[in-house]
Formats: structure tokens, C-alpha cells, sequence
């Protein structure tokens, strides 16, 4: 009896001190359980953290260097103006009118030899257009007079420091001070009336053009054919166009005022809207943007313009028509296209494609084309065609996902309702993955607009607008782009100066442009999206 | 008779779309393949050679001549 009740309180202590340990237990377990949880939290929770901050101090870089930009360009195009090289430009855009003129003569010229003009008609044709030619001699004389008392008046300038934003040229450009140092110190306003005097000598000049030409206009030369004809009427037309724009001109040059005050605004928005993008010139250094903005887009046309049908109509083949063992090499064969470094790419366009696309447009065969031959083998088309199998992947990857994300049943029910593939396809898989097909096509634009080697290597690298004229002409036109100028430049400039803050200004540009693709996605993405779930 | 025409031309399109997608992704393999194809033809006739070792050691172990620009004094500069 006693035996079996002290059996029973042993067994007793046993069962409380077995359900005792068995908690303790559990919260240990569940102790390093939660130690190792908020340890990997903490190491992943970190690095976020890093990536924030780097990130962050990167923008911050990015806005410290090129904030100075403004204050700087501001300063520039007031020295434009107080040294008198605005009022030179005013003569120099006549004179390179006039040359413009002369040298659609020269077209005209060659149109007629091509046309077979003999040989009589061709003298006398450039008679009259050597008379022309002679009639912009005494403009360009001006302009030269001109441009050198404008360059010893902004010398003087820079030497006194004596015009608005002076301590922000003085403190960047060192070297200028000095070669200024060098210069003889002359009276600025002796200096600006002796350049000013320029206008009434352009008046004179003005008045001896419109008698020459017009006595040359009375006696045209005689041209054989209707077409040379027809470019000859219309260079007459705008040759009387020029005259009668001229006393317009003087009384422009008579209107123009060294102190008027450049407004503040001027800075952004001859850097935002501004055409020229010129810099060590020995004149004057202009930061306009647009030239480069342009670039690249046209380049990011063409290159979605060839990859997003590509790449969407090769997602849907792989996740929809394929068979499994097409599936299992298309899929990473494409994906693998991405692993071809930028450089190899650009090199291959340089050597390859370009050559290729030169030679194709100078085949007999595809002279219908009217911009055809080209010039350049590194052109917009080049660079895009380059870009687009770069951006393929991306593409293809990510709206393939997408495809194959849309949940059976929707699939199935289409074709129950007695759909076929195509229509399943059309009506209902791709509907159902458009946000992610619209975010893959994003990304792409993402890659394509932030690429920089190819670019740098295949598109030419002219700054300047293409001609729209020529139409679809202009897409094998060379241009730069905002990647490629940073990377081309920014080993060269001065730290700190215009120029080097300029190269981060367009940084900034590509940052937003960026930045508002990736807002644009999700907006699009959320607009989109089609309950799937 | 126009149910039929109706779906042989639903067939035919189907098709006709299905192989589009077919040239467009064969298309891109295409082009990678040429190019893959091109910087390895090119690049093997550099680094190998058709005698032992048959790898063209002076190639991958001379320093690049192109980085000189001018002799003087029987000496390379830069």
C-alpha cells in the first residue's frame, strides 16, 4: 500500500518535473529561434540601410556639384553681353547667312554639272556666283574687326573684374585671368563705342550688298533644266528674303544695350532649352541641352521601337506556342544576350552593323530610298539597332513572367468558352499581364536611355540637332547623347569649373528622366492591373 | 459553308500570328548568334594558332604595342 503510494508520488514529481522541463525547453528553442531571426532581420535591415545612404549621399553629390551650375552660367552670359560678344553674333549670323546662300549656289552648280550643262553655261553660272560670294567680302571683314575688339574688350573685363559675376568667372577659370594678365588694360567704354561703331559701318555694308545683289539678280544666269530652275527660284526668293531683313538687323544693332541686365532665368533656361552645346570654344562656351536630350531620344526610339515587338512577341512564342524542349533553349539562350558586355556590342556596331548598314543603303537596289546613301556609318539607326538587342532581354524575360504568372484557370475558361489559342492569347493572357508587360517595357526604355558605351561608340558623336528636314532621313544622322557626353568630357574638365558642373547638370536631367519612367511605370502598372488573384 | 470560311480563316490567322512570333523570337536568336558567332571566329584567329602550342602566347603575354606612339632614341614613348 505504501509501496504503491510512494510509487505514485514518485511517478507524480516525475509527470510535474517532465511538464516543468517541457516549457522551459520550448522557450529556449524559442529564444534562439528569435535571436537568430532578429539577427538576420538586423543584418538585412542594415545593409538596406547602407544601400539607403549610399544612394542617398549619391544624390546629395550629384546636387552639391552641379547646383554652382546656375550662378556660373548666369555670370557667362552676362560677360556675353557687357564684352560686346552678343552684338558680334548679331553681325556674324548675317554673314554666315550670306555664306549659306553661296553655298547653295555651289549645290545648284552641281546639280547643273550633274545635269550635263555645258560647258559655256557652267562659266557663266560661276561668274554670277563668284559675285555673290564677293558681295559678303566687306560683311566678313566687319566681323573679323569685330571679333577681335570684342575678344580685347572681354580680356579687359576679365582682367578688372569689372563686370556682373566677375568673382564667379575670376575664382573658376584661373587660366583665362591669366592669359588676361597679359592683356594691355584699355578703357572699357573707349573700347565698347569703338566696337558699337560697327553698326553704322554695317549699315553701309548693308546698303552696298542689297545694289549688288540686286543688280546681280537682274541678270540671272540661264539654267537648262526645269529642276534647276526651280532650286535657283527658290534661292532667289530667299536671297530677297535676306535683303530685305537687313535694315531689321541695323536697327537691332542700334537697339542693342551692353547693360541691359540678364535675367536670372536665362541660366536654366538657356541650359533646359538652349541648342548649342559648345564648349573650350575660344568665343563663347554654350550649355544647351537639348541637343544631347534629342540624341537620346531618338536613340531610345529606335532601339523600343525594334525590341519591344521583339522581345514581347518572343515572350509570348516562349510561353504560349513553344514546345517544352524549344522552351528549354530559347528561354536561356535569349536571357544569355545580356551577358554580352556593352563595349564588345559597340565594338561589333563600330566594325559590323555600321559598315553593313552603309553598304546596304549604297546598293543599287535601295536607291528608291530618298535619304539614301548615307554618309555616316555611326548613326542614330546604328546605335538603336545595338541598344535594341540589348534591351531584349529585359524585355523578354520580364513580360514572359508575366505571361506565365496569369493563373490557369483563365486560360481554361477562355477556352471553354470556345476561344481559340490566338484569341486566348489576344483576349485574355495578355490583357491579364499588360502591367507587367508595360513595366517590362519600361525597364527596357530604363536600360536603353541609361546605356553609355554603345552609345558613346555607334552614334556618332555630332552635338547638334539632326536635320528634320530629310525626314526618316534623320535617324541616320550622328548625334551625342546626355550618357555619352558625361562620359567623354568629365575626364577632361577642370574640377569646379562651368563646364565640369555643366556634365553633372546633365546627370541631373538623366536622374529625373529616370526617376520619372520608374513613377511613369508604376502609375501605369496601377492603372492597368487586372485582378488575377 | 460560312461557319467554315469563318474558322479557315480564324485557322489561317492563328497561324499566320504564331509564326510571326515564331521569325521574331528566331529572329533574335538569329542575331545573337552572328554576333556571338563573329567575335569568336575573329577573336580565335588571334589567340590560336594552326602550330603548337597553338595558342598564340605571344598575343596574350606581350604588352599591347598600340599604346606607343612614337619611337625616339631607339626607345618607346608614350
Amino acid at each position: 500500500m505504501l509501496v504503491s503510494r510512494l510509487f505514485r508520488i514518485v511517478a507524480g514529481v516525475e509527470t510535474t518535473a517532465q511538464e516543468l522541463s517541457i516549457p522551459a525547453e520550448k522557450s529556449a528553442t524559442g529564444n534562439r529561434r528569435r535571436t537568430a531571426e532578429s539577427a538576420i532581420r538586423a543584418f538585412f535591415g542594415s545593409n538596406a540601410l547602407v544601400a539607403i545612404i549610399v544612394l542617398t549621399l549619391i544624390t546629395i553629390f550629384l546636387f552639391r556639384e552641379g547646383s554652382g551650375f546656375f550662378s556660373q552660367n548666369l555670370a557667362n552670359l552676362r560677360l556675353y553681353r557687357q564684352a560686346g560678344l552678343e552684338y558680334v553674333d548679331i553681325i556674324r549670323t548675317e554673314a554666315e547667312k550670306q555664306t549659306a546662300l553661296s553655298r547653295q549656289l555651289g549645290d545648284i552648280r552641281l546639280q547643273q554639272m550633274r545635269a550635263g550643262a555645258d560647258q559655256a553655261a557652267l562659266e557663266k553660272f560661276d561668274q554670277f556666283a563668284n559675285k555673290f560670294s564677293d558681295t559678303g567680302e566687306q560683311l566678313n571683314g566687319l566681323l573679323s574687326d569685330a571679333t577681335d575688339q570684342a575678344q580685347a574688350l572681354r580680356e579687359t573685363m576679365l582682367q578688372l573684374g569689372s563686370h556682373a559675376g566677375a568673382s564667379v568667372i575670376e575664382s573658376e577659370s584661373q587660366d583665362e585671368a591669366s592669359a588676361a594678365a597679359a592683356a594691355p588694360a584699355g578703357n572699357e567704354a573707349e573700347q565698347m563705342a569703338a566696337l558699337r561703331s560697327a553698326t553704322d559701318k554695317f549699315a553701309q555694308i548693308a546698303d552696298s550688298m542689297k545694289a549688288q545683289i540686286n543688280e546681280l539678280l537682274a541678270a540671272p544666269p540661264a539654267l537648262t533644266s526645269a529642276k534647276e530652275r526651280k532650286a535657283f527660284a527658290k534661292w532667289k526668293a530667299e536671297a530677297e528674303a535676306y535683303l530685305k531683313q537687313l535694315p531689321a538687323v541695323v536697327e537691332k544693332l542700334r537697339a542693342w544695350d551692353p547693360n541691359k541686365p540678364v535675367p536670372a532665368y536665362r541660366a536654366i533656361t538657356s541650359f533646359l532649352f538652349g541648342t548649342q552645346w559648345i564648349t573650350a570654344s575660344f568665343w563663347q562656351d554654350w550649355y544647351g541641352i537639348i541637343p544631347l536630350f534629342v540624341g537620346s531620344l531618338m536613340v531610345s526610339v529606335v532601339a523600343l521601337l525594334i525590341a519591344v515587338p521583339l522581345g514581347v512577341c518572343g515572350a509570348i512564342y516562349v510561353s504560349e506556342v513553344a514546345s517544352p524542349i524549344e522552351k528549354s533553349l530559347i528561354k536561356p539562350y535569349i536571357e544569355f544576350i545580356s551577358a554580352i558586355p556593352s563595349v564588345v556590342l559597340g565594338f561589333f556596331g563600330i566594325a559590323v552593323l555600321g559598315e553593313t548598314i552603309r553598304a546596304i543603303s549604297r546598293a543599287s537596289f535601295m536607291q528608291w530610298v530618298p535619304f539614301f546613301p548615307i554618309s555616316e556609318r555611326l548613326n542614330v539607326f546604328t546605335a538603336g539597332c545595338l541598344l535594341a538587342l540589348m534591351a531584349v532581354p529585359t524585355i523578354f524575360t520580364l513580360a514572359e513572367d508575366a505571361l506565365r504568372n496569369v493563373p490557369r484557370g483563365f486560360k481554361e475558361a477562355s477556352y471553354a468558352l470556345g476561344a481559340n489559342r490566338l484569341q486566348t492569347i489576344v483576349r485574355v493572357l495578355v490583357p491579364a499581364s499588360l502591367s507587367g508587360i508595360v513595366s517590362a517595357v519600361l525597364l527596357g526604355l530604363g536600360r536603353v536611355i541609361g546605356e553609355t558605351m554603345v552609345v558613346l561608340l555607334c552614334a556618332g558623336n555630332r552635338i547638334a540637332i539632326p536635320d528634320f528636314t530629310q525626314g526618316l532621313g534623320a535617324f541616320f544622322q550622328p548625334v551625342h547623347t546626355m550618357t555619352g557626353i558625361i562620359a567623354q568630357e568629365m575626364g577632361e574638365v577642370v574640377r569646379g569649373s562651368i563646364h565640369y558642373r555643366a556634365l553633372f547638370m546633365v546627370g541631373l536631367v538623366l536622374f529625373a528622366i529616370t526617376l520619372a519612367i520608374n513613377y511613369g511605370a508604376q502609375k501605369l502598372v496601377m492603372r492597368y492591373r487586372m485582378s488575377i488573384g | 459553308m460560312v461557319a467554315a470560311s469563318s474558322n479557315s480563316r480564324r485557322s489561317f490567322v492563328q497561324t499566320f500570328m504564331f509564326w510571326t512570333f515564331r521569325l521574331a523570337t528566331y529572329f533574335v536568336l538569329a542575331c545573337a548568334t552572328y554576333i556571338f558567332l563573329d567575335i569568336a571566329i575573329k577573336g580565335s584567329r588571334t589567340v590560336f594558332t594552326n602550330h603548337a602550342p597553338f595558342i598564340n602566347v605571344k598575343f596574350l603575354t606581350e604588352p599591347p604595342q598600340t599604346l606607343y606612339v612614337f619611337d625616339y632614341q631607339g626607345k618607346k614613348w608614350s
